[in-house]
């Protein structure tokens, strides 16, 4: 077993045990088990790191170009984001579904074609690294943004409109869009950039384009509904979904049914 | 100067001016974008042309920019303080607006050249003959190819009788007995740009793969035989009373390729020499030159695309500002500063 296949075990161990304490049944004992998943999912995060650096040296370029190493980097980000909420704001409501996606996500790295490919030309890049790392950082902010808004959806059963914990789950769906909209403007207006040095054209309506515009739209529309016409709670949890179902079909969908300049990302 | 009577014509103005700034009018028309780009990234590609560059799509954007205008008038002299969603919502008007020059006054097309060749215009899409304002000579091509594999090397084999599939990846010297049948494989060479030479041996030409092929030997109840194997031309695959067909999957990759170019202007003093490849263009006199293509079958040709972009500049400088404006809006929400 190579390097590579050991540490990613050790993440997915790691994220594993995290997943085996918040799935312990609620009782006295809860605060204590999440305490501890948390030190497994840093556990988890730090061999993921180590991962990301290992791939850096042995493909001798940034690791942002297959289907592996791009769930490397959502999955990656989910985490971060997990620790980035903890420490500003103590907030530890992401814990449940940080797990679950990462457990998703590292599912279907395990799965991956692991194999190191050479770059296309129009792949090897100084944007590359400021285009993939915002636009994935961003997804994972987006993806979390969804599964809380799916955790709203869910707990309105078991609480009453305007209580405390749907409020939290509300405002951290929005803070989570607040993060994950300008870093994919960021991605979206690097890609631009990059486009025009690489194809001879900022925006040429490929379908992989064309498709992050839509999702860029739909955040946008998002924002200007919740802040113009007040559209929270079920309303906006329902749009942070309907937002990252575009944002799956952006990221993977596109890839295999629309072809376009960006059908290498498969 | 205060007026001393409203005219009739006020109210129509205000009404016109509130429903051309009106949010709900905003979303009406992201909604008509997003299902109309929709629609265009689903087409057929030679319809999406017919979509984005139609004019009823056209007619959405340049309402949106009215709209987009009316709401930063609004904004700039309803409330000042906002002066990020300003810059947020002016910027995607100046994109806009970057985007219409480039529609406008854009001007793109390919210049072929062969080793030693020079040109001074470019060929539009419309067959229009454009002047670069410079002479390009070609000095130099070159396509450069990731190293050959030296194996493992996908094989495939089918075998007829049995229907037998398989693919297996195979390192030189390495035997693979086929499964259910009498059959062996063992790829014994490889050449990355196959050639007989005037003795019949096979030989590289160079280290290229540009017609690779493995020698493999199949071995089975009817004896031995070697046969080389095209990763091009699989056509000549079979094997054994052609009970065994053997194919070699391999794709060579273009690493990069580059021009090596002088160019003159009367206007300059010096010419000079520059190289042009994927992501990197040259920049000269208002026209960027890209590095798009070249023929395998022709060494020594080149295609490069010409642009002369005049809003280019505008979209990108519409971007910055669109980014500092969204950075500009989010950061003090999610951190706001503790009072007192």
């Amino acid at each position: 077993m190579d390097l590579t296949n050991i540490i990613l075990i050790a993440a997915f161990s790691f994220y594993g045990g995290s997943g085996i304490f918040i799935g312990c049944p609620n009782s006295k004992l809860a605060p204590l088990f999440d305490r501890i998943a948390e030190y497994f999912l840093f556990g988890g995060f730090f061999f993921h790191t180590v991962l990301f650096g290992l791939r850096w040296a042995q493909a001798g370029r940034p690791p942002f170009t297959s289907m592996f190493e791009a769930l490397l980097l959502l999955s990656w980000g989910i985490v971060l984001l997990y620790f980035f909420f903890l420490f500003l704001w103590r907030l530890r409501v992401l814990l449940i579904p940080s797990v679950i996606l990462v457990l998703i996500t590292m599912g279907a790295i395990l799965r991956a074609d692991k194999a190191v490919k050479p770059l296309v030309p129009a792949l090897q890049s100084g944007w590359i690294t400021i285009h993939v790392v915002t636009y994935f950082v961003g997804y994972a902010a987006l993806a979390l943004a969804c599964a809380i808004g799916l955790i709203y959806l869910l707990s309105r059963r078991r609480f009453n409109d305007g209580h405390v914990q749907l409020a939290i789950l509300d405002d951290t769906s929005y803070r989570l869009v607040m993060i994950g909209f300008p870093l994919i403007t960021i991605g979206m207006t690097t890609g631009s950039a990059w486009a025009n040095e690489a194809w001879g054209t900022y925006w040429g309506w490929d379908p992989k384009e064309t498709c992050s515009l839509v999702t860029w739209l739909v955040y946008a529309l998002y924002l200007h509904l919740r802040v113009l016409r007040g559209w929270k709670g079920v309303k906006s949890a329902w749009l942070a979904i309907l937002g990252f179902i575009a944002t799956l079909f952006t990221f993977v969908g596109v890839n295999y049914i629309l072809p376009g300049l960006h059908s290498y990302a498969k | 100067m205060k007026k001393d009577r409203i005219s009739p014509f006020d109210g129509v103005l205000n009404r016109a001016w509130a429903f051309c700034a009106s949010p709900s009018v905003t979303f009406v028309l992201l909604g008509l974008i997003i299902v109309a780009s929709v629609v265009g990234a689903v087409v057929p590609e030679d319809l999406q042309h017919r979509v984005f560059h139609g004019w009823w799509f056209t007619g959405i954007l340049f309402a949106f920019s009215l709209n987009l205008t009316a709401c930063c008038i609004d904004r700039i002299f309803g409330n000042g303080k906002k002066i990020a969603s300003t810059v947020t919502h002016s910027a995607v008007l100046v994109i806009l607006a970057g985007s219409l020059i480039s529609y406008c006054f854009a001007a793109r097309g390919m210049i072929g050249l062969e080793e030693g060749e020079s040109a001074d215009v470019f060929v539009t899409d419309n067959g229009e003959v454009r002047p670069l304002g410079f002479s390009l000579h070609l000095d130099h091509f070159s396509l450069e190819w990731y190293d050959a594999p030296q194996g493992p090397f996908d094989v495939w084999i089918k075998l007829s009788d049995t229907g037998v599939k398989t693919k297996q990846k195979l390192g030189l010297g390495q035997k693979f007995q086929v499964p259910g049948s009498g059959y062996s494989v063992t790829v014994r060479e490889y050449k990355p740009d196959f050639m007989l030479n005037e003795a019949h041996e096979a030989v590289s030409r160079s280290s290229d793969p540009l017609n690779p092929a493995i020698l493999v030997r199949i071995e089975s109840g009817l004896g031995s035989e070697d046969r080389w194997v095209f990763a091009k031309h699989p056509e000549f695959g079979r094997i054994q009373d052609g009970n065994c067909k053997v194919l070699f999957m391999h794709e060579p990759q273009v690493r990069q390729y580059r021009s090596r170019v002088t160019v003159s202007d009367p206007s300059a003093p010096k010419s000079f020499s520059r190289e042009i490849s994927v992501n990197h263009p040259l920049r000269n006199k208002g026209v960027t030159l890209y590095q798009t293509g070249y023929d395998e079958q022709r060494p020594g040709w080149t295609n490069l695309e010409a642009v002369r972009d005049p809003g280019a500049g505008v979209v990108f400088a519409g971007f910055i500002l669109l980014n500092i404006g969204l950075i500009g809006m989010f950061l003090p929400k999610l951190f706001p500063r503790k009072k007192g």
